[in-house]
């Protein structure tokens, strides 16, 4: 084993000690922080009228019972007994707080929560120096078991406290079980224990694989080989089996269930979701705007030939012009939002003073559900404009010249030699930028955001928002989910068109 | 030739509206950032303001604590850009390079993972987050940028466009797999890193939706959504929101026009993502 690969096998056991720890301390402080954001809000809303505040629990104090009123934090108030760990509920409209929800602690549990952690790390810090340089393997597998033993056990301690908490708040009459959920969420016990699985498997399979490098010098070529790709591939790979693959299966298992913050059992319902969907007229709407948004593309693109076409000859300063072209690209879309909002304005833009000095009557054009939907495909054709004039532009210089030129001598006119030339040539140009484009704009969140919030009268509501507002705003996650499925099923559709057409380009492995 | 003498004529002409387009709006930001709060209420509106108020960008860029955004954006960006440069890097570099069991299945995995629209998975991405405890913190928000696909096919392409010879001499001079990729592989892609870079750094900074649903916490805000709750906040200060999206707008174009020519070759690669 060289000095390099024991410093990686150092790192690695640190870093994963540190992430092995953070874990631990989430599920120790047993706050989870979405707690006393959405979940509070959304049980606050839940319960707002029927179910009185809860109260402190008998035989502590509360410090200073105002200080729940205004900290956002979790406070922490110290009584004879131990500690009590509030969080603040807050009411439907995310303004006042309404109540506060608890976990006492007793100082045993306290105390075994600390002292599991660190004669953990003593633990792996006793393994670190012995195990790794020497038998790596049943070192990494005992810094495993050890570490998912002892988090699992905080998790499990945590658990207890909280629900013990609960039934200890429980009012009269009320039932423990809804409390339990009213009270900070449990860190779940198995997600605790399948993080730290996690953690340890991809800790032995690290250890592991640095040791076997260490002494690979004896081994096939191709053992080595595969295994030193599959180490630079593997930081990708985790990230997108995490973040991308498992989401889609995620995905199409929440759109066929039902999913509820507060409800601990999510029966599956079939297509129900999407039967809610196709029954809602606003889904239909949001679906119909996005087509009509798309509509956009084309029109840029004819605007952008027309460009690149007059553009297309050498002309000084040509460079500075790609470069500023990209300008709407580049810049925080948010600003861009709200200098159109700005330029759109009914009585003071720029836009609507320009047409009153032709004496045209003044747009409201985002207070008008009319216009509304065209002043976002304006704004969007105004930051793609640019970009299609470069793609086309480059597309018109990789025609030989000569082909124009045979054309010319046959006796073509412009228009022909545009027709019969320039035009089949730039098919594929053409359908790359149609393609991408109406992807892209099924992607646009911000100006809807910003410009109109969906309005006015759901005009300019796109599925990215729909999405956007039923899962964070009335948290409907199942019925977003369906809708995000056919989201993705039409911008699979479409990307798949697109690969048709490019076919083997991306794909030559 | 007259004929072509009209032609460059309406070329140039071409690319004056064109630029002046593009670069209008951004003029009128800037122009509007200097006025007076009352001046901009006028119709017709004045082009430029009548005496420049500066003080407009200190007083914005303190109303909402805009230093902490600044903060938080950097953060975001400089994570973003270090996970997708250097995942990027090393999983480009294998597939081009190496001959391994598996590569061809895991390609395609790869290639599939371009096809999905991250836009769809919002709902599971942020429910896995929620799960794992990190809905409004750091980790939680820059999370899901760390590794972009499409940065692996770029850095592949242009580790394939480069020659072997140099690596494979300095494996017969004795150098460890790792050395010869970060001593003689990385230096030479350095323009391709320096692509990945730009454009992770740009989606970064302009990242709205993620952060507005993951960071829920005022102190976690981003530039994009305190511009966007600034613009809710002032609503009718328009000098204010101008000189707030100027400042938000400044680091991005800096990073741009220092990088162009990272951009351009992005957009050759295969454009916007």
């Amino acid at each position: 084993m060289t000095a390099a690969h024991r410093r990686v096998a150092v790192l690695l056991v640190a870093v994963w000690a540190a992430a092995s720890v953070g874990v631990a301390w989430r599920a120790l402080r047993g706050l989870d922080r979405s707690a006393r954001s959405h979940e509070a809000l959304a049980l606050a809303r839940t319960l707002r009228g029927t179910t009185p505040v809860p109260a402190w629990p008998a035989g502590l104090t509360s410090g200073d019972s105002m200080a729940v009123r205004t900290e956002e934090t979790p406070l922490v108030v110290r009584g004879r007994s131990g500690e009590l760990i509030t969080a603040p509920v807050k009411d439907a409209d995310d303004w006042d707080i309404v109540g506060a929800v608890g976990v006492a602690a007793r100082w045993r549990e306290r105390a075994a929560a600390v002292a599991l952690p660190l004669a953990a790390a003593f633990a792996l810090g006793a393994m670190l120096l012995v195990a790794v340089p020497t038998v790596a393997g049943s070192g990494a597998a005992a810094l495993a078991a050890g570490a998912a033993a002892i988090l699992g056990s905080a998790a499990l301690t945590t658990g207890v406290r909280l629900r013990a908490a609960a039934e200890a708040l429980a009012p009269a009459g009320g039932d423990a079980a809804s409390l339990d959920r009213l009270a900070l969420r449990e860190p779940s016990l198995a997600l605790a224990t399948l993080a730290l699985v996690l953690l340890a498997a991809c800790a032995a399979v690290a250890i592991g694989a640095v040791r076997w490098h260490a002494d690979t010098a004896g081994r096939p070529v191709r053992v080595r080989e595969t295994l030193g790709a599959w180490g630079f591939i593997a930081p990708s790979l985790v990230h997108l089996a995490v973040f991308t693959i498992a989401p889609v299966a995620f995905l199409l298992w929440i759109s066929v269930h039902d999913w509820d913050l507060l409800a601990s059992d999510r029966p599956f319902v079939g297509l129900a979701h999407f039967r809610e969907l196709g029954a809602d007229p606003l889904f239909w709407r949001a679906l119909r705007n996005g087509l009509v948004y798309a509509l956009y593309v084309p029109v840029t693109m004819v605007a952008a030939l027309a460009a690149a076409l007059l553009l297309d000859q050498p002309l000084r300063g040509i460079k500075v012009l790609r470069v500023v072209v990209f300008l709407p690209y580049v810049a925080s879309t948010v600003a861009v939002a709200l200098v159109w909002q700005w330029l759109l304005h009914r009585d003071f833009g720029l836009l609507n003073a320009a047409l009153a000095a032709m004496h045209l009557p003044r747009v409201d054009w985002l207070g008008n559900p009319a216009t509304a939907l065209p002043a976002l495909m304006l704004v969007s054709a105004w930051g793609q404009l640019g970009y299609m004039m470069v793609v086309y532009l480059a597309g018109l210089q990789a025609i030989p010249a000569s082909l124009l030129e045979a054309a010319r001598l046959d006796g073509a006119d412009a228009w022909q030699r545009f027709r019969l030339v320039l035009w089949p040539m730039l098919r594929p140009v053409s359908t790359y930028l149609l393609l991408t484009g109406i992807i892209w704009s099924f992607h646009g969140f911000t100006l809807v955001y910003v410009m109109t919030e969906g309005g006015p009268a759901h005009a300019t509501d796109v599925l990215v928002y729909r999405i956007y507002q039923t899962a964070w705003e009335f948290r409907r996650f199942d019925v977003a989910a369906a809708m995000s499925v056919v989201l993705c099923l039409l911008l699979l559709a479409l990307t798949a068109l697109q690969w048709r057409t490019v076919k083997g380009e991306p794909a030559d492995a | 030739m007259p004929d072509r003498r009209a032609r460059q004529a309406l070329g140039y002409a071409a690319a004056f509206v064109l630029a002046l387009l593009m670069v209008a709006p951004f003029l009128w930001m800037l122009s509007t950032a200097l006025m007076d709060e009352f001046e901009v209420y006028q119709a017709p509106p004045p082009l430029l303001p009548a005496a420049p108020r500066f003080a407009n960008f200190p007083e914005a860029l303190t109303a909402l604590p805009f230093t902490l955004y600044f903060r938080n954006s950097l953060i975001l960006a400089a994570a973003t850009v270090a996970g997708q440069v250097i995942t990027a890097a090393m999983a480009g570099y294998a597939f081009a390079r190496h001959r391994f069991a598996g590569r061809t299945p895991l390609f395609a995995v790869y290639l599939g993972t371009l096809m999905i629209p991250g836009i769809a998975l919002l709902v599971p991405r942020f429910l896995i987050v929620d799960a794992m405890g990190l809905v409004d913190t750091v980790a939680g928000l820059v999370s899901v940028e760390l590794v972009a696909a499409w940065g692996i096919f770029l850095m592949r392409q242009y580790f394939l466009s480069l020659p072997r010879d140099m690596e494979d001499a300095a494996r017969l001079d004795g150098a460890s797999e790792w050395q010869v990729f970060t001593r003689v592989a990385l230096p030479l892609a350095r323009p391709a890193l320096a692509t990945v870079a730009l454009f992770a750094f740009i989606d970064a900074w302009k990242a709205l939706l993620w952060p507005l649903i993951v960071a829920r916490s005022p102190n976690l805000r981003v530039v994009e959504a305190g511009v966007a709750s600034f613009h809710g906040m002032y609503y009718a200060n328009w000098p204010w929101q101008m000189a707030a999206a100027v400042a938000a707008l400044v680091p991005v174009l800096v990073v741009f026009l220092v990088a162009q020519k990272a951009f351009l070759r992005g957009l050759a690669f295969g454009g916007f993502k």
